[in-house]
């Protein structure tokens, strides 16, 4: 059969070379995952790009359907793009859900390098590089080791393990390259090591069965999300050492409040269908 | 030799003859034909949800003030507009005892706790909005109120212009609001259900003539909040609809050109008025969320210190200073 995409929340167009005319029951709709619960199509129209079909339920664009021709037999699968797919994950993890505004993950390292606002910068770069890193070196073990062997239940260990492994070959490279940066950082790249972020990505990908460039998208989008929250966290604290803060909130507590409100904003973003 | 003291404190640092409790009241008063216009469509429970948010507001600063020892700044007329635009971002149906909740979360822990007026980082009327939402999400999305008008007696509810378009598709929406040419004329009068504030695009812009009028604002923010909104809306299809509907007057006037958690420089003031206006497009088509001006403005909020520092202004090397 021909091919079949997604245009709005409520239409699919089937393209037809020949103009075909259909009917409300000649097609069947379900997703790929579930393939006994059809949707209810409540109109089947034709155009000159091909047959569209209206349906009740609304249909996610990222969505995986099948779409089957009861009359002629045919089934067409309909499945988005991949860069599409890799966009849609990359915001996602920068912004609809930011691991630290909205998961909450990676807080230590949030809340301690993110008092300057150079510090933060370097941070996030630093962190985005060994996040894309570990989560590729992750994935390659993962897909070629652990997953063909069955030993699942060594994931944590072993991508900690890699993690370390990465963390410390930035702690030397910053020693010997930035030393400045590498002092301010202090004890914050070596606690990379047992950043939740950083360990949470490739878990996260194994979990869902990512492919590489799915997984690569994360690292990055992860990384990228961080280094957005250090840096308008650490703008935004700048700003506020030097007001009149309640003594008692000086300094980690009013970051905290700080933070609540980012992710108060941040709640924006939710529900954006990518 | 006596010690010397140096008062350091984020910017800005000019002084004007226009004192800011003056400001605070001119703008209060030049959104009162919106609000008033609210009470008569409405009904008059949009008094007493107007007085809760205020009470509310008053309460968390004097509380505040009391705690910190610090002398009462009830009478400068901050906390009784924080309250004001907060009510100006609900929805009238609302239970009476919400609007007060909202802005005393809001001027305690977006203003208070960072020192009080002119050291907030979060505009506090829409940090107590999102609080409001975040908490009780069905009342603030489910208690909508059509306008007075003749043929319907007394409070009926109605899914804002906007939710409609959310819910339904354009179409269906569209069909259902009856839109033609003389919908857009009730929509730029204010008669559609809605938020008390918002409603009423007209008078918006009356109260944004005495605000410009007084130079209290000027009107780079919002024009550029316009601007963006329109760059996006014109992808939707409907670009005219979404100009008249939800809080982008509202919003763009009264929210955005807050001096405290806006940019001070032109070329920053573009920048963030225009992704205000873009954010909110997004919201509004591929977003959560019906309307997203609340948010948008947050989200820019968060921007604000970094603009500030990208566009501060730089003396010419000429002179020689550094910088």
């Amino acid at each position: 059969m021909a091919k079949a995409h997604i245009i709005n929340l409520h239409q699919v167009l089937v393209e037809t070379p020949t103009a075909t005319t259909g009917e409300l029951s000649s097609f069947r709709l379900t997703t790929t995952a579930d393939p006994d619960i059809p949707f209810t199509i409540s109109k089947v129209e034709t155009s000159e790009k091909g047959i569209v079909i209206t349906t009740v339920e609304s249909l996610a664009s990222k969505g995986h359907y099948q779409l089957k021709n009861l009359a002629s037999g045919d089934v067409a699968t309909i499945a988005p793009s991949l860069v599409g797919v890799l966009i849609a994950i990359l915001l996602s993890a920068m912004l609809v859900q930011n691991f630290v505004f909205t998961r909450y993950l990676g807080l230590c390292v949030f809340f301690g390098v993110s008092r300057k606002r150079e510090t933060a910068i370097g941070m996030g770069v630093t962190f985005t590089i060994v996040g894309v890193l570990s989560g590729f070196l992750a994935w390659v073990i993962n897909q070629f080791v652990l997953h063909p062997l069955s030993l699942h239940f060594l994931q944590i260990i072993v991508f900690i393990g890699i993690i370390a492994f990465l963390v410390q070959i930035v702690d030397v490279v910053l020693k010997k390259t930035r030393a400045a940066l590498h002092r301010k950082f202090g004890i914050y790249v070596v606690l990379i090591t047992t950043n939740c972020i950083i360990l949470a990505v490739p878990l996260l990908n194994a979990m869902e069965g990512r492919g590489m460039w799915e997984s690569l998208a994360l690292s990055l989008g992860s990384g990228l999300g961080f280094a957005l929250a250090l840096f308008l966290m650490s703008s935004a604290r700048e700003r506020a050492d030097l007001s009149p803060v309640p003594t008692v909130f000086r300094g980690l507590p009013i970051a905290f409040i700080l933070a609540g409100l980012f992710a108060l904003s941040f709640l924006g973003f939710s529900g954006l269908g990518l | 030799m006596g010690e010397r003291r140096l008062l350091l404190q984020p910017g800005p640092h000019l002084h004007d003859t226009l004192s800011t409790r003056e400001i605070m009241w001119w703008v209060s008063a030049s959104i009162a034909p919106a609000f008033l216009f609210s009470l008569w469509v409405f009904g008059l429970q949009v008094l007493w949800l107007i007085i809760s948010g205020i009470a509310g507001a008053l309460a968390g600063e004097y509380l505040v003030n009391k705690g910190r020892g610090q002398h009462p700044t009830l009478k400068d007329g901050s906390a009784v507009l924080t309250g004001l635009l907060l009510v100006g971002t609900l929805s009238p149906g609302l239970p009476l005892w919400m609007p007060a909740i909202g802005s005393f979360a809001g001027i305690i822990f977006a203003k208070m706790l960072f020192g009080g007026l002119g050291f907030n980082v979060f505009n506090p009327a829409l940090v107590g909005r999102a609080f409001l939402m975040a908490c009780f999400p069905l009342s603030m999305t489910t208690t909508w109120i059509a306008p007075r008008t003749a043929g319907i007696p007394d409070a009926v509810t109605q899914a804002t212009p906007l939710a409609l378009v959310k819910l339904q598709g354009i179409e269906h929406a569209f069909t259902t609001l009856g839109v033609n040419a003389s919908y857009y004329t009730k929509l730029f009068l204010g008669l559609r259900s809605g938020s008390i504030g918002e409603i009423s695009v007209l008078l918006i812009l009356l109260g944004a003539f005495v605000l410009v009028w007084k130079k209290i604002i000027k009107l780079t923010i919002p024009l550029s909040v316009i601007a963006g909104l329109l760059a996006v809306s014109f992808f939707s299809g409907i670009p005219l609809f979404h100009l008249l509907t939800g809080g982008l007057w509202f919003g763009a006037f009264y929210m955005a050109t807050d001096y405290v958690t806006a940019p001070l420089m032109p070329r920053g003031q573009i920048i963030f008025g225009f992704c205000i206006g873009v954010l909110t497009g997004v919201i509004r088509i591929y977003g959560g969320y019906p309307e997203g001006i609340c948010y948008a403005i947050l989200i820019l909020n968060t921007l604000t210190p970094a603009l500030n520092h990208w566009f501060r202004p730089v003396r010419p090397t000429w002179e020689g200073a550094p910088s």
